[in-house]
């Protein structure tokens, strides 16, 4: 299960927002990276095919 | 469009293909890549330590950034006064062209879509993309200097309450994960075969006659150079 805060107790007992989890930090590299591979497969394999081109 | 700048003629005589076309100018081909190069050392500086690569990266990290406020101000000012501004909004004819192209490309219809003005959907989502991302991270990113000791002021830790940091931290750490996704599909983008044309012009300034009468429609992007 991904965190989604970081967060710190401090000397009072008292919890404390620190900022995002970096969990999330490949989640959005992941995402980016996939957006890529997405596209580069959507070019060669679908776009040729199915994609009509101005002349 | 920059001001000034009349309509093009239809018809593109043969040898005019070669021609050049200005589509950016050189103040904004500084911003873009003063603004990349910034960027690049927020993200290598501020993700590195995260993973393992340690450095003393808060000097550079909070210098880099200042630059970045300096170009996006730049950025604005030329926008607003200099620019055409609303040549980069999203409007309804931007999104009913786009699901004409659509049902076009996809054999759905016959009628073929009319060309883009100078900056096309996609350009204009990932420039809102951008802006939004920039404008949250850039805001944040003064406030949480004031935790940080410059030449200009001592740290003070104690400016905002716990809970108001907390906020603070989560949406810059926010709006800089998207910039890892956003600077990824950018690069993409820029080094991919059919897109060079764009890429030269952002480094050169200049697109061919025959690019542009192939990609805009000279009523959208009136240009006469």
């Amino acid at each position: 299960m991904i965190e989604i805060f970081r967060i710190e107790t401090n000397a009072w007992g008292q919890e404390i927002l620190l900022g995002l989890s970096w969990s999330w930090l490949w989640l959005f590299l992941g995402a980016g990276l996939c957006f890529v591979i997405l596209h580069i497969c959507f070019m060669w394999f679908i776009n040729p095919k199915m994609i009509r081109k101005r002349n | 469009m920059e001001k000034g700048e009349s309509q093009t003629t239809e018809i593109l005589p043969k040898n005019k293909i070669s021609e050049k076309i200005i589509r950016h100018l050189l103040p904004d081909r500084i911003f873009h890549w003063v603004m990349a190069v910034s960027i690049l050392v927020l993200l290598f500086t501020g993700f590195l330590p995260i993973v393992g690569v340690n450095f003393s990266w808060v000097d550079p990290h909070w210098i880099a950034g200042i630059v970045l406020t300096i170009a996006i101000l730049f950025h604005i000012i030329r926008a607003v006064f200099w620019q055409d501004f609303w040549s980069m909004v999203i409007g309804f004819s931007d999104l009913k062209g786009a699901w004409e192209s659509t049902r076009w490309a996809l054999n759905i219809t016959e009628k073929a879509p009319g060309k883009p003005g100078k900056y096309p959907l996609l350009n204009k989502l990932y420039h809102a993309m951008i802006s939004t991302m920039s404008i949250i991270v850039v805001s944040t990113g003064l406030l949480m200097m004031i935790k940080i000791d410059t030449p200009l002021w001592d740290r003070n830790p104690y400016f905002f309450e716990d809970w108001t940091w907390g906020v603070i931290y989560v949406l810059h750490d926010l709006a800089s994960l998207f910039f890892i996704s956003l600077v990824i599909i950018h690069i993409y983008f820029g080094i991919r075969p059919e897109k060079l044309w764009m890429t030269r012009a952002m480094i050169l300034g200049w697109i061919t006659r025959k690019e542009y009468e192939d990609h805009y429609d000279n009523k959208k992007w009136k240009n006469n150079q």
